[in-house]
């Protein structure tokens, strides 16, 4: 057999058949392939986007802020919100809460996730010590929303939000800016309205 | 004499038995014993139906299936381990390293195997491995079983899993092992696991732990029947 | 009558040679319990085939009653649990089967390792012996999910959280895991596939495997 092989130098006939074979399995394979992978490997590329959800009106949420606190300085309220929750196909109605407060000037607002960054419960605020508690286990952050104490990893996550038609809109998020990720840069709360 | 009889005859000679029927029907003798047993014990004892999954239910400690037991209670351990050695960058060595490694040890074992013996006595080598195999799957599945009956089933102590379990561990169960304890002083330390904290603290000691926590232990707010709970239940881990 | 129904059928599919080579090939004596008590040993892998064979059954049956969606998952098993006859106990094969498997497939290969049967020329069938544990453990970890309860979800969150380790595509391939972000629809119906559909598939082409190379190369032993 090696032989006969070494003597004929170059593609037999049948050489040419097993790799013409090959190539036409390879070619039907990756055609199959494509779409059946790809389908199987698209939550990689998947990228949530966030869900925009309304708290109220501009003005009442301002005057309620300002109301809860004193001598006319907004301080932290809870802005309940409703909106649908959608697991891909599946939807469900939901309702959550933020974090709300009023710091005047262009920024007007500042707006905190009430997700405990430790393990997702809701914190407390708790307005004599000026300080955001977890009933779970402990942390504690501060009106600005840094983790002072406690198991929490990271400060709580801040919302974007936005203006439209005299409502306040906040994005939903999978991955939060958490607080001290602004405040390095800027000595002032992060203004996270958009435009 | 025909065919069959004459090749029944040939077979007894050389003392074997051809496959069908004679060898089948032993072999499914002993599978009927098997589904046997599977059948009547699924007439009495059924598996149990949990509550609907409820994702926001962040304190339920899951259990695996009995067979995963020692994979989760290894990782629990190895993990508490790999947190105090500082290791936590590493952590896809633990986490990824050694299962790759168990399972390929596994696929090599004919290519490890270089004995040209067949009795295990004289395979030192495999028989080693066979008995760090087995008292590596006793000990982390006894381990996890003891972890969960102690602080999930049993009534009294799941006071532990849901308020202490997600800092502390005892032997593997529970506890968070990432360092995110953080100090008043600014400090960031790991939680201490209880699993031989009796023989640490007097009762006297634990309770006034948890009723005034201090190095950086939050103040759990603990109601007084809970303390009354937990006080004998850690002083009796040594 | 009988016999002249079957010659007319294997006169066109030619099966029998293939039968007879099946059924007529000698079994050796030390793999059998009426020779020696201790031979059976060897039914082990047998018997886990055996099992593997009810699985097949009892799944094939549950899935007229599941549905692989997480709203109706949870509901649709406690109505098989509840209101179906002998739903709970085709459940309950399911479930205990499983670990019957587990056992039997550990003694199986306790077995193997014991006598030294994967040495030369059985080294390949060892290799595929254990990649069919590992499915065996997959249609666990898969299975598990499938009732949508708290220890199911729970479970499972630990589970897959395992691959986020693996070295630079971590993250990604925890996505592609539990089909999304987090645990939730996509991921039911990921494993539900994977437990019903691909596992299954995999599983017979190297059951093939395996008894074809144990043709080819023999019982192993005596000792």
């Amino acid at each position: 057999m090696a032989g006969k092989k070494s003597q004929k130098a170059g593609w037999t006939r049948r050489d040419f058949f097993n790799w013409t074979l090959n190539l036409v399995m390879g070619v039907i394979t990756i055609l199959v392939a494509i779409p059946a992978v790809g389908a199987a490997v698209s939550p990689a590329f998947h990228k949530a986007a966030p869900v925009w959800v309304n708290l109220g009106a501009q003005l009442g949420l301002q005057q309620s802020s300002i109301q809860a606190g004193s001598g006319g300085v907004g301080t932290v309220v809870k802005a309940p919100y409703s909106y649908v929750e959608v697991d891909h196909w599946a939807k469900f109605p939901a309702s959550d809460y933020a974090y709300l407060r009023y710091i005047g000037g262009a920024c007007a607002f500042y707006i905190l996730s009430p997700i405990c960054t430790h393990l997702g419960c809701h914190v407390n605020w708790i307005q004599a010590d000026n300080q955001f508690y977890c009933p779970c286990h402990g942390s504690v952050y501060t009106v600005d929303g840094l983790n002072v104490s406690g198991p929490a990893p990271l400060p709580l996550g801040v919302f974007r939000w936005k203006v439209v038609a005299n409502a306040v809109w906040v994005a939903r998020e999978s991955t939060f800016t958490h607080a001290h990720q602004r405040s390095a840069k800027a000595p002032k709360e992060p203004c996270l309205k958009e435009a | 004499m025909s065919d069959h009889e004459h090749k029944a005859k040939e077979y007894q000679a050389k003392g074997v038995v051809p496959f069908w029927p004679e060898h089948f029907l032993k072999e499914l003798g002993v599978g009927l014993v098997a589904v046997a047993v599977l059948f009547v014990f699924s007439l009495f004892v059924h598996p149990i139906l949990g509550h609907v999954a409820d994702p926001a239910d962040w304190a339920y400690q899951p259990a695996p299936d009995w067979y995963f037991y020692w994979v989760q209670n290894f990782f629990d351990v190895g993990g508490h381990y790999w947190s105090i050695l500082h290791l936590v960058k590493f952590d896809w060595v633990l986490m990824f390293g050694a299962p790759i490694l168990g399972v390929s040890a596994l696929y090599m074992v004919p290519f490890i195997d270089r004995y040209p013996e067949r009795r295990l006595l004289k395979r030192p080598l495999m028989l080693g491995m066979l008995m760090f195999g087995m008292l590596f799957f006793g000990y982390f599945t006894t381990n996890g079983v003891y972890a969960h009956n102690r602080l999930i089933i049993r009534e009294p102590y799941s006071i532990f899993a849901t308020s202490c379990a997600t800092c502390h561990s005892i032997k593997g169960l529970g506890g968070n092992n990432r360092g995110v304890m953080k100090t008043p002083t600014g400090q960031w330390t790991y939680p201490p696991s209880l699993s031989h904290v009796g023989s640490i603290l007097s009762p006297a000691q634990i309770r006034s732990q948890l009723e005034n926590p201090q190095d950086g232990m939050p103040q759990l707010n603990l109601p007084p029947a809970a303390i009354k709970d937990l006080v004998p239940f850690l002083a009796h881990l040594k | 009558m009988y016999t002249r129904i079957v010659r007319w059928i294997d006169e066109r599919l030619m099966v029998s040679p293939l039968w007879r080579d099946m059924a007529d090939h000698p079994v050796p004596a030390h793999v059998n319990p009426s020779e020696r008590v201790s031979a059976f040993v060897y039914c082990f892998g047998g018997v886990t085939f055996l099992l593997i064979i009810a699985q097949f059954v009892t799944g094939m049956f549950l899935t007229m009653y599941y549905v692989p969606d997480i709203i109706n998952s949870y509901n649709s098993t406690k109505y098989l649990m509840h209101h179906v006859l002998f739903g709970q106990q085709l459940l309950s094969m399911h479930n205990w089967g499983s670990s019957l498997i587990i056992i039997m497939v550990t003694l199986h290969m306790l077995r193997i390792y014991w006598m030294g049967a994967y040495k030369k020329p059985r080294e390949l069938n060892w290799i595929v012996g254990v990649t069919l544990l590992l499915i065996v453990l997959g249609f666990g970890f898969t299975g598990y999910l499938l009732p949508w309860d708290e220890k199911a979800y729970f479970a499972t969150q630990v589970g897959v959280s395992f691959t986020k380790y693996v070295p630079f595509i971590g993250p990604a391939l925890l996505k592609v895991v539990s089909g999304g972000s987090k645990i939730g629809a996509a991921t039911l119906t990921r494993f539900f596939a994977i437990h019903v559909l691909f596992l299954p598939a995999l599983l017979i082409v190297l059951l093939g495997l395996h008894f074809l190379m144990i043709r080819r190369q023999g019982i192993s032993g005596p000792y």
